[in-house]
């Protein structure tokens, strides 16, 4: 096997063994990037050799929504063109701390408010599955740079599904943690209360090692969780007895047939082979709470997004003859579509009472809802299993996030893991545990992802192109 | 209820935010399919409204003096400064 393409786990063990150094692993890398261009870096940041430590030697990429000190940081937008961050994300610190070896910037839709990655404004993002079709977003660069093995892990932003959809499309893992697990510091976002930093590698344990690495309370982020970290990696291969939920009502009412027909035979086989308990549960609640975070990620972003104004840093207007000149044409030149639609809805639902009261209000009533619904859910069951997407890469109805927003509105982790191929192209399954229980996800998904043998499937029923 | 153009030119207005003609009416047709489904889905919902979902407190540092961001390396990404300061239009008239 080649470097490049290779799992943390693998290069960690390849550097031990001798095999190869940290400077061939990046050298490694860089030319994957340079052979196979599928536009999923913005750009590259390698430095020269990485220090010791978890992760040595192990290249990562950022989403663009990272701040890099010295390094240009857009969120995928014209309005940050040119922002050269004077400070440091802290989990940047902490990656290279632990010796890993960023190596570049990725691609995401702007500001991370699409999950349709055509929606990306500076570049196309191939999916390297199948040239033309997308990777899915608003972390697409990153889902594409770990599916191209141009990185054999990525660091990006998760507010609705950013992380675990085009991990989805693009068959890798993707996760998401405990809102709060990871700090927040650096990393620019719009809707503060959903937002996580979330993880794509190629493997469950290459997951396990990174969040170890980024996990821990900062003084420079209030709302990371303080107390004792739980041990992410103890016996991580255990099988478990767990009691799943599934609704399949739900889901044959969202998903399309064949990703519905996928996750019931990954569940029916987990429960002959894993000894996994299935129990259904009720989940009718699924596209109230896609609407509700919807409006909430509107209202915070009309709040979030106002900071940019041409006067600090990024892009301004051009001869602007007062302030509210200035302001309103540089928003207007500097803002794509997408984010000028967002800033709106949230202006209008928190710009008078009764919209207000008809929308925003509504939307927390339903948050409410679907929180409480979701923490009755774990008297019953153990992990909850749904699809990662209604579809495999391509067009739909249904809302992307339809499955993976629910956990961005209750904080809760979960993980998306390569379930077969679609069409040609992969699916994914996604996990979803109680506040907290990281270490129980994981070792569930470890098991569930030995079980799936997803390489195994690949080479079976199709190779990436 | 219905967004119309009008609707849209006046909250582009107040985030300050110039909209062409052709955007007010895409603007004004975004806002009315997500909120009609809103008002399909929302309306009537009793819950007690939940801003938040993290069960922390606010956490205070202490009251001290910090090392700032140096001043050079801060205003190095503006567009325009001017004797150590941003530079903006005018504010005041003459």
């Amino acid at each position: 096997m080649t470097i490049a393409g290779m799992s943390v786990v693998e290069i960690l063990e390849g550097q031990q063994r001798g095999e190869f150094t940290p400077e061939e692993v990046l050298r490694a890398h860089l030319d994957r990037i340079e052979a196979e261009d599928v536009g999923a870096f913005l750009r590259l940041c390698p430095k020269g050799s990485p220090g010791k430590g978890l992760l040595q030697g192990v290249p990562v990429a950022l989403g663009d929504e990272v701040c890099t000190e010295g390094v240009e940081t857009t969120a995928g937008s014209r309005i940050l063109s040119g922002f050269v961050p004077p400070y440091q994300a802290t989990l940047v610190g902490k990656l290279e701390g632990a010796g890993a070896a960023v190596v570049g910037k990725t691609n995401l839709t702007e500001f991370g408010l699409s999950f349709a990655m055509e929606d990306a404004l500076f570049q196309r993002t191939q999916n390297p599955w199948r040239s033309g079709t997308t990777p899915g977003g608003a972390a697409g660069g990153a889902a594409a740079a770990v599916a191209a093995g141009q990185a054999p892990a990525a660091v990006a932003s998760d507010t609705g599904g950013d992380v675990r959809i085009p991990a989805s499309f693009c068959g890798v893992v993707g996760f998401t943690p405990t809102y709060g697990r990871i700090s927040r510091y650096g990393v620019i976002q719009h809707a503060p209360s959903l937002t996580q930093v979330g993880l794509l590698a190629q493997k469950v344990r290459d997951i396990a090692l990174l969040l170890k690495v980024l996990a821990g309370e900062d003084p420079q982020d209030a709302t990371t969780l303080p107390g004792e970290l739980p041990d992410f990696l103890e016996k991580p291969g255990e099988p478990g007895s767990w009691r799943i939920g599934i609704a399949p009502e739900a889901y044959r009412s969202c998903a399309g047939g064949d990703v519905y027909q996928a996750t019931e035979e990954l569940w029916q086989r987990a429960a002959e082979e894993l000894g996994w308990q299935l129990v259904e549960v009720d989940m009718s609640w699924l596209d109230l709470a896609q609407v509700a975070r919807r409006l909430i990620a509107a209202a915070e972003s009309s709040s979030s997004l106002g900071r940019y104004d041409g006067v600090r840093y990024g892009y301004r207007a051009k001869d602007a003859q007062d302030m509210r000149e200035l302001f309103s044409r540089t928003r207007a030149e500097g803002f794509g579509e997408g984010v000028k639609g967002e800033m709106l809805l949230g202006t209008y639902i928190l710009g008078d009472q009764a919209h207000y009261e008809a929308y925003y209000l509504q939307a927390l009533r339903a948050r409410n809802l679907v929180y409480k619904s979701i923490k009755d859910l774990w008297q019953q069951v153990d992990l909850i299993l749904t699809p990662t997407t209604p579809r495999p890469a391509g067009e739909g109805e249904t809302p992307l996030e339809i499955f993976t927003g629910p956990s961005n509105l209750g904080g809760l982790p979960a993980i998306s893991l390569p379930c077969r191929l679609v069409g040609g192209l992969p699916v994914g399954v996604q996990l979803i545990a109680p506040a907290g229980e990281e270490g129980r996800l994981l070792r569930a998904a470890h098991v569930l992802e030995k079980m799936i043998d997803f390489a195994s499937s690949r080479n079976g029923g199709g190779q990436r192109a | 209820m219905s967004v119309t153009k009008q609707e849209i030119k006046r909250l582009g207005e107040m985030i300050y935010l110039d909209l062409t003609d052709g955007e007010s009416v895409r603007f004004a047709d975004l806002l009315n399919l997500v909120l009609k489904k809103a008002d399909d889905l929302l309306s009537g919902l009793k819950d007690k409204p939940l801003r938040h979902i993290s069960q922390l407190r606010n956490r205070m540092r202490e009251d001290g003096v910090g090392i700032p961001l140096p001043k050079e390396k801060v205003l190095a990404n503006a567009a325009e400064t001017q004797d150590g300061c941003f530079r903006v239009p005018r504010i005041l008239e003459d």
